[in-house]
């Protein structure tokens, strides 16, 4: 539930109006994030170490921090170390090191500037249990540009069991992942969204080498003599959840989470080429990373509320040890729960228009992967 | 002669330096003959007697008999004594020489006061009391008296007794009664009450009298009288920090979409802020906006917006008087720590029918009053309701579909008065306000205010009186959501029976007042009720039980004529109550869910918390002359409600929360003091007014609580202490076809929060601006009158912009992207500032007409500034983070009404 206020009436009503803001802001660079994990899942677990983003700069993507000696260390004073194997991206090297409920982990860091950073230790907690998954269809109507569009999508909800005795402070995060086609092949001389129709041939096909063809013009035809595989033809792009969605503990009955709203799915002829698998993951927090993520839930919920919005600041629980530096983020211990389900193309309650002719590689597309997941049948 | 006369009276001032050096004549005893002897014989038997000469005019003297025996007495002695009673003085000049003086001052003085009046006033009565023969020398002399309503009867406290010669002014305390000393001899007396004709009347007092007079309501168009009586104002009110704030001028005031509005008019008060454009509430002296007391009819109101704060829950038509008090507040008030705000609404006329009412665009309103039995009972009616809907509908929009939407508002007011025998006065007064709005698809905000009041006035004597106010006040919200997956209805209630009596006695030189007041507090603090399919889970919060009290005393007297103190003092309870279950908190751990201990229950009706406070108030004028004073206000005041929040201004869904256990009283002291002047014969007034507020206790959200619908709030809110400092000065023309005020704040307002724990502290429990710290503050406003019927208005305000936490970077954590805040109220949005004007044009002059009507026409931000109101942060379509400022007022707004009177 939602209480936030909606300012439209008052816009028209008053002239009101949003532009961009003339604050100057410091430069983010020197903000260090660090995000990672240990959970009772087989690993390897990931640390990523990167700079904050700065606002207003049209680079999205976060500076690596590369060269760091990074390990995670249990209670016993047992220490996993981390290789870099990515610039800024470290994995733990041992295949046999597990997180294991009950027991407290937290991670070093030292950058190779020597500064040194620690995460407060994090103690594993159980989770209880995720007991099903399940999606209603929604219509939805979107404003964009002063333009209503529709927007259905699918709303996903699951059921689950906290454990007694416990705070239950708890996480769920949606995973999807879908497949898209795409038509390297038809690539035009001209580039852009614009392709070649090949029967009758119009326009030149310059088709991409990844397609594993070439093309010519036969008789008014384009023909597309195949030498390889199409390795950008077919993608399976994941996405994940853009707001965190964590337990509320007023809401609990007898330790039954019933009907959690995790998030939505928005029907889009891509999306739903062929069908879409979610994944929900049910995680289990400490009490500093639960409040990390209701901050931001809340920065997410309430950013444009007509009154003065919540601006809480997550820090994390990531702190300096030799330094005055500041860092922000979270090496959270989860116990983790799944669940799966295929929404299919049929689910949708109307018939959906067959995808667009993207004359790119699949590849190009964030998240994109071109191996087929072994769950995807 | 003359001549001499003049040479000396030039020296007069170094003579009097010298006199009494040597053995003086002065000193010469009477012996007793020169009772019953006319001064003149007797000035010349001295001269025969004593080498001394006497210089004065004769006819000054005709007239003068020595009335007593003067044997064992000095010459000296006589002569002041004879003196007393005229306009006569004298000097000694070298031990032998007695100058009488004349002084023509008091006398020129009362023909121009008395000219000036009687250009406004037909007649001038005049009253004596006594001869100057039966003055007794050792009694001052007191006038009292009562001033009523000419139409209601009602007293008219607060009405200043203004004696014109002699720059004194008293104010009438609540049941209309006054009580003034004066020299003897002839004096002017102005009664002068904010929205009444000023009443003259010469007084010619040698022993104690009565005078008692009823004053009219102003009629609109009598701009003079407007004018006038808020002359001396500033300077003479005996307390530091009091507005009386006028309805009239108030209607010549440019007004947003031309509805007429009390809380606009308190903003433009220096030391008063606002969060922004869609705020009623008003932060004065650095407080929260939760921290003023606003009254209607004595009734606590908890909410007094309409359509989202765009305007007040108050019809400006049914306000017969509002008092705002930032300074040297009263023992009689308390509950809040900043201000008070206490309107007192219409009666109904015990004479005759008649009313007020306006068109305005977005609302209307109507008030009408009149007698139910002639000059016993009287009843008045009034109400505003909006017709917003209609132009919601009308409106295409390519934001949203409006078709379904919803946006009502009004606001109601019945009172009856009666008269029960001489002594006694009875009122019934009802109040209700009630707000909804929707958004096409969207939920439905409803809140609405009740204030119901029973109240007798009675006269155990002329001096001795007493009111009893029982009464009973409500604020509701709800919140529908009619999605069918996630439909809901949240409630949330407050109802709060109170009980008041006062009493007031007075004696010549006190005005006692003391009383007992309390409050039954009960909170409803959420219920959520999921609608049919909905997914969401039914929750109920446990009520809230508490009761506040306070019991008073306070002594307004006159230490010396130019000094006037009111000290008081009060004494506040509060008491929590069960049903409770108040949780506890694990020793030496931050208090959250998972440190809870145990949990206590509280059964039905058991005090388990119970707080004291003990608040000194002190309000003291000087007056340095006849045109100027120096004022000093101290107050402590406790506060036991808390206005849970995140947001700068009050929203309709913000929650009351009682102090308990865990929520400490906030407790403030402030310090005020300033200097006030008038020049060029009152044309102008200059005043310089510094405090100093001391907060314990203030109360700040921890980042990512959960406020609403939460049983562990304690979990959520941190408290701490504030400070605000600042100077006010301001500078008002006062008279003449152009008047207006210009006033600059210069004011800080910083917090600290700083608990044991990391998580307890806000900005590492360093000092930091508090959300409306607006460290620069102008305002200026104007009326030109253009003919005695049109005026052309404005004002202008300039204000610093408000703190705010700005996203200074993003990153990504486990795939979801955020944003990195500074640390609180580090940034500030940019400066606010705006002009509007407005033409007024007002009916005709004639006293005799069906009805005075209004045309307002005025433009609300002329100059289309686009103020910020806030700041957010918006993610792009390609991922990119940018921040965006909202203006809810980015263009200038016309607007025209039209008001009446009959």
């Amino acid at each position: 539930m939602r209480v936030v206020f909606t300012y439209f009436l008052l816009f028209f009503l008053t002239g009101g109006c949003v532009d961009p803001a003339n604050i100057k802001v410091p430069s983010a660079s020197d903000y260090l994030v660090v995000d990672g994990s240990i959970t009772d899942e087989p690993g390897p677990y990931v640390v990523t170490l990167a700079h904050a983003i700065s606002l207003n700069e049209k680079e999205t993507n976060a500076v690596p921090e590369t060269g760091a000696k990074i390990s995670i260390v249990d209670d016993t004073g047992a220490e996993q170390v981390l290789s870099e194997f990515t610039a800024g991206t470290y994995r733990t090297i041992n295949p046999g090191f597990m997180g294991q409920a009950g027991k407290k982990y937290y991670v070093k860091i030292k950058t190779k500037d020597g500064r040194e950073f620690e995460s407060a230790p994090e103690t594993l907690q159980p989770v209880g249990s995720l007991d099903s998954l399940y999606y209603e269809f929604e219509y939805h109507t979107e404003y964009i540009n002063n333009k209503s569009v529709a927007a259905n999508r699918f709303r996903i909800y699951v059921n689950a069991t906290g454990l007694n005795n416990t705070d239950n402070l708890i996480r769920w995060k949606w995973n999807g992942t879908y497949e898209v086609e795409n038509f390297p092949q038809y690539a035009h001389v001209s580039g852009g969204n614009t392709f070649c129709l090949p029967r009758p041939c119009i326009g030149i096909c310059t088709p991409l080498p990844c397609s594993g063809v070439t093309s010519f013009v036969d008789d008014g035809v384009c023909v597309f003599p195949r030498f390889a595989p199409c390795t950008c033809c077919n993608c399976w792009v994941s996405e994940s959840a853009q707001t965190p969605v964590v337990s509320d503990d007023q809401l609990v009955v007898n330790n039954r989470f019933n009907k959690v709203f995790v998030g939505t799915i928005p029907v889009t002829r891509r999306a739903f080429y062929n069908k879409y698998h979610v994944e929900v993951e049910q995680m289990s927090l400490s009490p500093v990373a639960y409040n990390f993520w209701r901050i931001i839930t809340q920065q997410k919920t309430q950013a444009s509320s007509i009154f003065q919005p919540v601006n809480g600041k997550a820090r994390g629980n990531i702190s300096p040890t030799n330094n005055s530096s500041e860092i922000i983020g979270l090496f959270s211990a989860s116990s983790v729960k799944r669940k799966s389900i295929f929404l299919l193309r049929e689910f949708v309650p109307y018939k959906l228009a067959p995808i667009d002719t993207v004359t790119g590689s699949c590849l190009d597309i964030r998240n994109a992967v071109n191996i087929k997941p072994a769950f995807w049948q | 002669m003359n001549l001499i006369l003049k040479i000396l009276l030039l020296s007069s001032f170094v003579i009097l330096g010298y006199s009494g050096r040597c053995q003086s004549v002065l000193s010469y005893t009477p012996d007793g003959s020169e009772q019953g002897k006319s001064l003149k014989n007797f000035i010349e038997e001295l001269e025969g007697k004593l080498t001394v000469r006497f210089y004065f005019e004769e006819a000054w003297i005709e007239g003068i008999t020595i009335e007593n025996s003067y044997a064992g007495k000095t010459l000296q002695f006589m002569l002041d004594d004879i003196f007393a009673v005229s306009d006569l003085t004298y000097l000694e000049f070298n031990s032998h020489a007695i100058v009488l003086i004349r002084n023509p001052e008091p006398g020129m003085k009362r023909k121009l006061i008395v000219d000036s009046i009687m250009r406004r006033q037909s007649d001038l009565s005049k009253v004596v009391f006594g001869t100057p023969q039966s003055y007794d020398r050792k009694k001052k002399i007191i006038i009292n008296g009562t001033l009523l309503d000419l139409q209601t009867r009602r007293p008219l406290g607060g009405t200043n007794v203004i004696v014109n010669d002699l720059h004194t002014v008293s104010t009438a305390d609540e049941n209309g009664k006054y009580t003034i000393d004066l020299p003897p001899g002839e004096h002017i007396l102005t009664f002068s009450r904010v929205n009444y004709d000023n009443e003259s009347v010469v007084v010619e007092a040698y022993e104690n009298g009565k005078v008692d007079a009823m004053l009219t309501e102003s009629a609109i168009m009598l701009s003079e009288v407007v004018v006038t009586e808020s002359a001396n104002k500033e300077i003479t009110t005996s307390r530091i920090g009091l507005t009386t704030l006028n309805v009239t001028d108030m209607k010549r005031q440019p007004a947003l979409l031309g509805e007429i509005d009390i809380g606009r008019q308190i903003q433009q008060q220096p030391g008063v802020t606002t969060a922004g454009e869609a705020s009623t509430g008003f932060n004065v002296r650095g407080g929260g906006a939760d921290q003023n007391l606003i009254q209607y009819d004595q009734i606590p109101i908890f909410n007094t917006s309409h359509l989202f704060g765009f305007f007040s829950s108050f019809n400006s038509d049914n306000i017969k008087e509002a008092t705002f008090l930032k300074g040297g507040i009263p023992a009689e008030f308390g509950g809040k720590v900043s201000s008070v705000l206490n309107i007192k609404s219409k009666d109904g006329s015990y004479e005759k029918w008649g009313g007020s009412g306006g068109i305005g665009l977005i609302s209307s309103y109507l008030t009408i009053g009149g007698p139910l039995r002639k000059d016993t009972s009287s009843l008045s009616l009034s109400f505003r309701t909006t017709y917003s809907q209609q132009l919601v509908n009308s409106i295409r929009t390519n934001y949203v579909d409006l078709t379904n939407s919803l946006v009502k508002f009004y606001d109601g007011a019945v009172k009856y008065s009666r008269r029960m025998g001489k002594n006694t006065r009875l009122s019934l007064s009802a109040y209700h306000s009630s707000d909804q709005f929707r958004l096409s698809g969207d939920s439905t905000y409803q809140w609405t205010n009740w204030a119901t009041s029973v109240r007798v006035d009675h006269f155990f004597s002329p001096d001795f009186s007493a009111s009893f106010v029982a009464g009973w006040g409500a604020y509701a919200y709800k919140v529908t959501s009619s999605s069918v997956t996630s439909g809901f209805d949240l409630s949330y209630q407050n109802s709060y029976p109170v009980f008041k009596t006062d009493f007031n006695y007075q004696t010549e030189r006190h005005k006692f007042s003391f009383g007992l007041q309390s409050q039954l507090y009960i909170f409803n603090p959420g219920t959520l009720q999921p609608a049919a399919q909905s997914s969401v889970k039914y929750v109920k919060m446990d009520e809230q039980h508490s009761l506040e009290s306070g019991i008073y005393f306070g002594d307004a007297f006159t230490l010396n004529p130019r000094t006037t103190v009111e000290a008081g003092l009060r004494l506040s309870i509060f008491n929590s109550m069960g049903p409770a279950n108040v949780a506890y908190y694990k020793n030496g751990s931050t208090r959250s869910l998972a440190n809870i201990d145990y949990v206590d229950s509280i059964r039905d009706g058991q005090i388990y918390n119970t707080y004291v406070g003990l608040e000194p108030r002190l309000s003291a004028v000087y007056s340095i002359d006849g045109n100027s004073s120096v004022k000093f206000g101290y107050n402590r005041m406790y506060q036991y409600l808390h206005l849970i929040t995140n947001t700068v201004a009050i929203t309709p869904v913000d929650i009351w929360q009682p102090s308990n256990p865990y929520f400490k009283p906030e407790v403030a002291d402030q310090f005020s003091a300033g200097y006030f002047r008038s020049l060029k014969s009152k044309k102008y007034e200059v005043s310089a007014e510094v405090f100093y507020k001391n907060i314990e206790n203030i109360l700040d959200y921890k980042d990512g609580s959960k406020l609403l619908l939460n049983p562990n709030l304690e979990t959520s809110l941190l408290q701490g202490r504030g400070i605000s400092y600042g100077i006010e000065t301001s500078i008002s023309k006062i008279t003449g076809k152009l008047t207006g005020n210009l006033n600059y704040t210069y004011s800080r307002s910083l917090r600290k929060i700083s608990g044991p724990f990391p998580e307890e502290k806000i900005n590492n429990g360093n000092w930091f601006p508090a959300n409306y710290d607006q460290p620069h503050i102008v305002n200026l406003s104007w009326r030109l009158a253009l003919s005695r019927r049109h005026y052309f208005t404005g004002n202008f305000t300039y204000h610093t912009g408000r703190p705010v936490s700005i996203p200074l970077s993003s990153s990504i954590v486990d795939g979801v992207p955020f944003t990195n805040f500074s640390d609180r109220n580090q940034y500030r949005i940019a400066d606010y500032h705006r002009l509007d004007i407005g033409f007024v044009i007002e009916g005709n002059h004639r006293r005799k007409k069906i009805w005075d009507g209004t045309w307002t026409v005025s433009v609300y931000n002329l100059y289309a500034r686009k103020n910020p109101y806030t700041v957010f942060f918006k993610s792009g379509p390609d991922g990119a983070f940018t921040a965006y400022q909202l203006s809810i007022l980015g263009t200038a707004l016309p607007s025209v009404s039209y008001s009446l009177k009959f």
